[in-house]
């Protein structure tokens, strides 16, 4: 009898350790310049920052160059992905995350910012011991989705997704400095090659929610998202961001289906035929079947 | 305790209900703004749901570039241009976000720039731009001469074979008394 496979709860660690990574990451890459820009006598004054967007409470009090709260910051990302009193580290991540980046700094963020707070909030939220994570799960499923059908939507309903023209201008136009830029300006000659990305991009974007959830297609899908953000990694330079827009798509999509069995032992175990009836099949790996009369994996 | 399951489970549903409002706005379906200030904008911006993701990992796609002409101290002395630089590619990054509110000095709509709102933002955006220029000037130990807002325009994928090169506009000048 077939039994509903239960689901990979790993998928919360990767999601905490791929997050702490990132900011840590992140934030050792900006080390060197961080006094120049969010010191007290940093790039712009603080107080026309303070006008756009006021501290919030007590938070006002500790200025975002204060020496402190860089160590602490990089602390704590590691707390974070050794796993050690979860929730109290999240939570004081965010709080000092937002005080650092996302409050009175806001201009001076981008993407990567806000995608690494609400990663903190789940890990805040979401339980370490894997009770409800399934539930836990459904709602980080469809946060991702949700990203990415407005995303879509957003292109399609505009003109320059269609026509190549934001494919063509966020590729070749200068700015996005990164270590892997070939000069692809004379694809320029080829139109129909940027239409045809676009229109992909378009529609991976758009039919996300639709064939992520569908065993067959998941696989594709979600590898060809990790694609995209490989591509704007490389060519926009976009690093942190990409990789974090990787670890959500591989904690929310991945994980959850990869077989306990071959998350323990790599690929050694033998491929046996999945059962008759469709159940969840792990993207990109094969599934399980119950040959035991046990739940695959518990 | 299933009063405390059921809290976070209405929590996570308007947290997500939250997220798909302020993603249908972003794709232009349903205009909702934000007020500055609010307990709403706050919980937003501390969950990281105030920003929702677009190709261009918003706002980093500016097209404004900040130059400054800097001299050593002296009347005679020659003015030389000078562009910010980072040495850590984050806050290249960041700074090229940041350069994002310079379009708020976009006269018309007519470049393709969408033009935000008021003349506060534009106020505001000649203020940082004047911040930065002389705090640039000082930690370099240079005079500020004039800096200026620039914003680059990259050739249509349509127009390429004819305009291969793109074209920079003046947003803002300003010259300091010599």
């Amino acid at each position: 009898m077939y039994t509903k496979p239960t689901l990979n709860e790993h998928w919360i660690a990767v999601l905490r350790i791929g997050t702490g990574v990132v900011l840590l990451a992140c934030f050792a890459s900006l080390w060197p310049e961080y006094s120049r820009m969010y010191g007290i006598d940093g790039l712009a004054d603080v107080r026309l920052f303070t006008l756009q967007h006021p501290p919030l409470g007590i938070l006002a009090a500790v200025p975002a160059g204060t020496w402190w709260l860089l160590p602490g910051y990089l602390c704590l990302s590691l707390l974070l992905i050794a796993g050690l009193a979860t929730r109290l580290t999240a939570t004081l991540l965010l709080l000092l995350h937002y005080h650092l980046f996302t409050s009175v700094y806001a201009p001076f963020s981008y993407g990567v910012d806000y995608l690494a707070s609400s990663c903190l909030l789940y890990c805040i939220l979401f339980p370490a011991n894997g009770y409800q994570a399934t539930f836990f799960l459904r709602i980080l499923q469809a946060h991702v989705c949700i990203i990415y059908f407005f995303a879509g939507l957003g292109k399609a309903l505009g003109p320059t997704w269609h026509n190549g023209e934001a494919l063509w201008k966020a590729v070749t136009q200068p700015g996005f400095e990164s270590l892997f830029k070939p000069d692809l300006l004379f694809l320029g000659a080829y139109p129909s090659l940027w239409v045809a990305g676009g229109w992909a991009v378009l529609i991976l974007e758009l039919t996300y929610p639709v064939f992520i959830w569908l065993p067959p297609t998941r696989r594709y899908w979600l590898w060809a998202m990790v694609g995209l953000h490989l591509g704007i990694a490389l060519l926009m330079g976009l690093y942190s961001f990409s990789a974090l827009m990787i670890v959500l798509n591989l904690s929310a999509f991945y994980m959850p289906y990869l077989t306990l069995a071959k998350h323990k032992t790599g690929l050694s175990i033998p491929p046996v035929p999945p059962p008759a009836t469709g159940g969840e099949t792990p993207a990109g790996g094969v599934a399980c079947a119950d040959t035991t009369g046990k739940r695959p994996y518990v | 305790m299933p009063v405390r399951r059921y809290l976070l489970f209405i929590w996570l549903v308007i947290h997500l209900g939250l997220a798909a409002r302020l993603n249908s706005a972003s794709a232009g379906l349903w205009a909702f703004q934000l007020s500055e200030g609010s307990a709403l904008t706050h919980y937003a911006r501390l969950t990281g749901l105030i920003c929702t993701y677009g190709f261009f990992s918003p706002r980093v796609a500016s097209p404004c570039f900040l130059e400054i002409g800097l001299a050593a101290p002296g009347r005679n002395s020659e003015v030389r241009p000078h562009y910010l630089s980072f040495a850590s590619h984050e806050a290249r990054l960041r700074f090229h976000s940041f350069s994002t509110i310079f379009l708020d000095l976009a006269p018309t709509a007519r470049d393709g720039f969408a033009r935000t709102d008021t003349l506060l933002a534009g106020r505001m955006a000649k203020a940082f731009a004047r911040s930065v220029a002389e705090r640039e000037a000082q930690r370099l130990g240079k005079q500020l001469r004039y800096f200026r807002i620039l914003v680059y325009r990259h050739p249509q994928l349509a127009a390429y074979g004819g305009e291969t090169t793109g074209t920079l506009n003046y947003l803002y000048v300003y010259q300091t008394d010599p």
